[in-house]
């Protein structure tokens, strides 16, 4: 572990080039074959499982919402694994498919996708390598590290393995992207330290660092003793890589006008750290170890998050705070065990369950409470890239392939970069500012693709339809996935009644508009 | 599984269920916000109205611009000038703000923690150094969320190139909305159809968001959607958006400020402020003169000194000085001792903060640098102490304390220094 990068040093600056040129130009990996490795029957026990574990904490006289539909439901899977909402063609697919199994078939066409992959790499990067401020000077170190744990993600790596290579990472950045987890952090114990803690763990030690955490057990011992094992990480010149040195690593006691050295030690849980060997290596294995209480809880919680919107404890990283749901994080947690730490399975048994299944509550006067305990799917706004991947699939009658087409990325930048926001505060509630309305109300990116001029949904709808009710009803399924009730139906079928061809082209384009501001195309349901 | 340590009392898990269930409640929270309900606990008697900010973004050197030292070994190539203000002297390169000098509050002597440009700007924003758990409210999103305003965003930012939302958490609504060069029209604040038809499409969405309002109440007013979206409406029609258009304005007056982004901007920014928007951001960037620092500065002070010294005399003729707060600050300083190249590095060790118009005490100068480079400047000025020196100035108690995630966090940990505030 202690080969120095010195020497390559100056091949780096060439090496981000290309780099870079392969960003640019190389050619995205081949879509992988979703292949369950379970049995459809583990999926659904486990599934059942957790939730007798939700509902075992419902107050008697709890109303739980109903199951949602089909339809609905894989529009909650696609934005959750890639994204973006159901394109048309993949409505009709999936309207084709026996009802039994459509669903299930569904998240195995989505997981088996390099849509996923990449979708999900990056949400779960900014929980390792997204700090405050920017890249700079290394923008490429970041999605070097992207590009490698999308390639464990679409493999399917088993995440012990992904967590074990990323702390124990050494050499220079470009050959070894899983080390940018340090470059990022400056090789910065406190940060990294701090990371580690969040993304692996679901904790919060960082409160600790200064002083004692206030409210739990954590102790500023705990966090420096913790910090010890990435004290000897060293970055290399021109913060090209990662290597170790012999180096002993102290901390400004509270309340001390010296500092104290402190050597490696863990939190707690100290019998399963081994007693020799590299820090970061004896570090890794205990981290991972199958008896640390909360290594596969931080993982199961964050995938929980990113299908729900919220987490089974929130904030996601502070597992210390006891719920009712910490029982199904625990029966989840240990399903992700035994599966040996298998991210696609635990997702196709969240996607499974009845609580992902349930429609959102409809009386606002008990949503908080029922949505606390779900027994109705919360409802949560859907993030900047969510926004932006749907708005422009409703440009589409088939699936914008983000893994293919150079065209989506540029666009789903563009309407990212507008709405703002892309990497700050990742699981926050957060309700959607001004500016993000003011766009998504006003802007032009979308009306030129919308005009009926240059071809587009509009367009291809109001030539292809037989009759407006025809029109109103796929344009609700393109921008909502369902079709639209009765009087709905009424309402926007007067709009199209007495046009002419061109006329009810352009009334299509306010149809579309009014479909994509409405709070249902905006919020996760 | 067993656990080498017990874990959680039975105190704290209250704690945390409390907390847990008002994270849930945080739509709540936001509709307090919206329908405008805010706490009179936190108001100080109010000095200004309206914070204008001149973001020196990348690091100004103060040698170069507030605090010369010609002659000495630190001072390089840079002249100083006199001013307005008897036995003051500033860069050769600002004559115009020197004739202004006796409106400005000088402080030559402010100190900061951070010499890394993100870090370094987070704390002179918000007073905090970044932490994981938290991401605090910037000055602006502080004005925004406690001054009333008109149709407008209450936070508008010119020529910001990094997207960062600033309002952290005091939520979304009093995030800074960026604009580009006010020689264009802001994006996205007029509709992309005609007035008519956004009003035809609005009470469409709106009987489609009472049909789904029938079926689930909840999603529809949770999300505050329709609040959302008469806000942007109210911008679309409102007449205030007529103060981005400088072209409104006689030539003599945008000849005065400048013709530069920066220049159009800081004139916008003025005609905002008299609309009565609650804080206006103007970024001028490039400061960050790791080499070639002298010609950098030459260059930016020939943007910065017409643009700022119209923008006092301009807001002192129109009466609005005593009611606008107006700040120019950046990160940080730039180092004593000049580099190869021609350059000086980021130093937080003091370095020059100016202050003027609303409830501010102009025409002083508060601490000194050592000509000979030493970080110990006198009498100096922390950027927590600054930091709540302006929200005095705004009319806001920076000790106003709110509960984020499980801890009490005051708006600001400084103190007002009262020889700076009227």
């Amino acid at each position: 572990m202690a080969v120095r990068p010195r020497l390559i040093d100056a091949l780096a600056g060439f090496a981000a080039i290309l780099a870079m040129g392969a960003w640019l130009f190389g050619s995205p990996a081949n879509p992988i074959v979703g292949l369950s490795t379970a049995p459809k029957s583990s999926v659904s026990e486990a599934a059942a499982r957790i939730d007798v574990a939700i509902e075992s904490h419902w107050k008697p006289d709890i109303q739980p919402s109903p199951l949602a539909d089909d339809l609905q439901i894989a529009r909650r899977v696609a934005l959750a694994l890639r994204g973006s909402i159901p394109a048309l063609t993949e409505i009709r697919w999936l309207e084709s498919r026996p009802q039994a199994t459509r669903l299930d078939e569904w998240t195995e066409r989505l997981l088996g996708d390099q849509c996923f992959a990449d979708y999900f790499a990056e949400r779960f990067a900014r929980a390792l390598v997204h700090s405050k401020g920017s890249d700079f000077p290394m923008p490429f170190r970041r999605d070097c590290f992207l590009t490698w744990l999308t390639e464990q993600i679409a493999e399917n790596r088993p995440y012990d393995q992904i967590a074990h290579d990323i702390i124990t990472a050494e050499g220079v950045w470009t050959n070894d992207p899983a080390a940018n987890f340090f470059t990022a952090h400056e090789a910065d114990p406190i940060r990294l330290t701090t990371r580690t803690a969040r993304a692996f763990l679901g904790l919060r030690l960082d409160c600790a660092q200064c002083h004692d955490h206030p409210f739990a057990d954590w102790n500023q011992r705990d966090f420096h003793g913790l910090a010890a094992f990435y004290g000897a990480t060293k970055l290399a010149r021109f913060s090209t890589g990662i290597y170790d040195v012999e180096r002993e690593y102290s901390f400004l006691p509270v309340g001390q006008e010296l500092r104290e050295t402190i050597s490696p030690q863990v939190p707690f849980s100290p019998h399963l750290l081994s007693r020799d060997g590299h820090p970061r290596e004896r570090l890794a294995n205990w981290v991972t170890h199958p008896a640390n209480p909360y290594f596969a809880k931080a993982l199961v919680n964050r995938v929980w998050a990113l299908l729900f919107g919220v987490g089974l404890i929130e904030p996601i990283d502070d597992l210390d705070a006891r719920t009712e749901l910490a029982g199904a994080l625990d029966v989840a947690a240990a399903e992700f065990k035994r599966s040996g730490y298998d991210l696609k399975h635990i997702i196709r048994v969240i996607a499974s369950t009845e609580a992902f299944r349930r429609q959102s509550a409809f009386h606002a006067d008990y949503a908080v409470e029922s949505e606390a305990v779900l027994a109705a799917f919360p409802s949560t706004r859907l993030r900047p890239e969510q926004l932006a991947r749907a708005m422009l699939q409703t440009l589409a009658l088939q699936k914008n392939d983000y893994a293919e087409s150079w065209y989506f990325r540029l666009a789903e930048w563009g309407l990212v970069d507008e709405l703002g926001d892309k990497y700050e505060e990742e699981m926050e509630p957060r309700e959607g500012n001004l500016a993000q309305r003011l766009m998504m109300m006003n802007t032009r990116s979308l009306s030129l693709p919308l005009d009926h001029h240059w071809g587009g949904t509009a367009a291809e709808l109001n030539l292809l339809s037989k009759s407006p009710q025809e029109c109103v009803e796929t344009a609700f399924l393109i921008c909502l996935t369902r079709r639209p009730n009765d009087q709905e139906l009424r309402i926007c079928t007067d709009l199209l009644k007495d046009a002419s061809l061109p006329q009810r082209a352009v009334r299509l384009q306010d149809l579309f508009w009014v479909l994509n501001n409405g709070s249902e195309f905006c919020w996760q349901h | 599984m067993d656990i080498g340590k017990p874990r959680g009392s039975a105190s704290r898990r209250e704690f945390l269920r409390f907390s847990s269930l008002s994270a849930l409640s945080w739509c709540s929270a936001q509709a307090l916000a919206l329908a405008g309900e805010t706490s009179n606990s936190n108001r100080l008697p109010a000095r200004a109205k309206s914070a204008i900010i001149l973001w020196m973004s990348g690091g100004p050197s103060q040698l170069e611009t507030f605090d010369p030292h010609p002659g000495t070994s630190t001072g390089g190539p840079t002249r100083a000038i006199k001013t307005r203000l008897p036995g003051v002297q500033i860069a050769a390169d600002l004559p115009q703000l020197a004739e202004q000098m006796d409106k400005i509050a000088l402080i030559r002597s402010t100190v900061g923690k951070e010499v890394d440009h993100d870090r370094g700007s987070y704390l002179m924003r918000t007073s905090y150094q970044p932490t994981e758990s938290v991401v605090h409210p910037a000055f602006g999103s502080i004005c925004a969320a406690n001054l009333s305003g008109g149709d407008l965003p209450p936070f508008i930012n010119f020529l910001c190139a990094e997207k960062r939302s600033r309002a952290g958490y005091l939520g979304d609504l009093y995030d800074r909305l960026i604009v580009g060069d006010p020689q264009q029209p802001p994006k996205n604040m007029a509709p992309n159809v005609a007035l008519d038809r956004l009003h035809d499409r609005i009470s469409m969405l709106k009987s489609l968001e009472s049909q789904l309002h029938a079926r689930n109440p909840h999603l529809v007013e949770r999300t505050l959607h329709e609040k959302q979206i008469d806000k942007v409406l109210a911008i679309v029609r409102s007449e205030e958006t007529r103060a981005f258009r400088i072209g409104d304005e006689p030539i003599a007056v945008r000849a005065r400020y400048g013709d530069t982004p920066f220049g159009r901007s800081c004139l916008a920014a003025r005609r905002l402020v008299e609309v009565g928007v609650p804080c206006v951001e103007v970024e001028l960037a490039n400061w960050d003169s790791h080499v070639f620092n002298f010609d950098k500065h030459k260059e930016l002070n020939a943007t910065l000194d017409p643009a700022f010294s119209a923008l006092l005399a301009d807001l002192a003729e129109r009466d609005l000085l005593d009611s606008t707060l107006v700040i120019w600050a950046g990160e940080f300083g730039r180092t004593p001792k000049i580099l190869g190249f021609d350059g000086r590095d980021h130093w937080p060790h003091g370095f020059s903060v100016a202050l003027a118009g609303g409830g501010i005490r102009g025409g002083q100068v508060i601490g000194a640098t050592d000509p000979a480079g030493s970080p110990k400047p006198s009498d100096p000025v922390t950027i927590q102490d600054l930091f709540a020196t302006l929200l005095n100035a705004m009319g806001i108690n920076p000790a106003t304390e709110r509960i984020i995630g499980s801890r009490p966090i005051k708006l600001c940990e400084g103190k007002a220094i009262p020889r700076l505030l009227t």
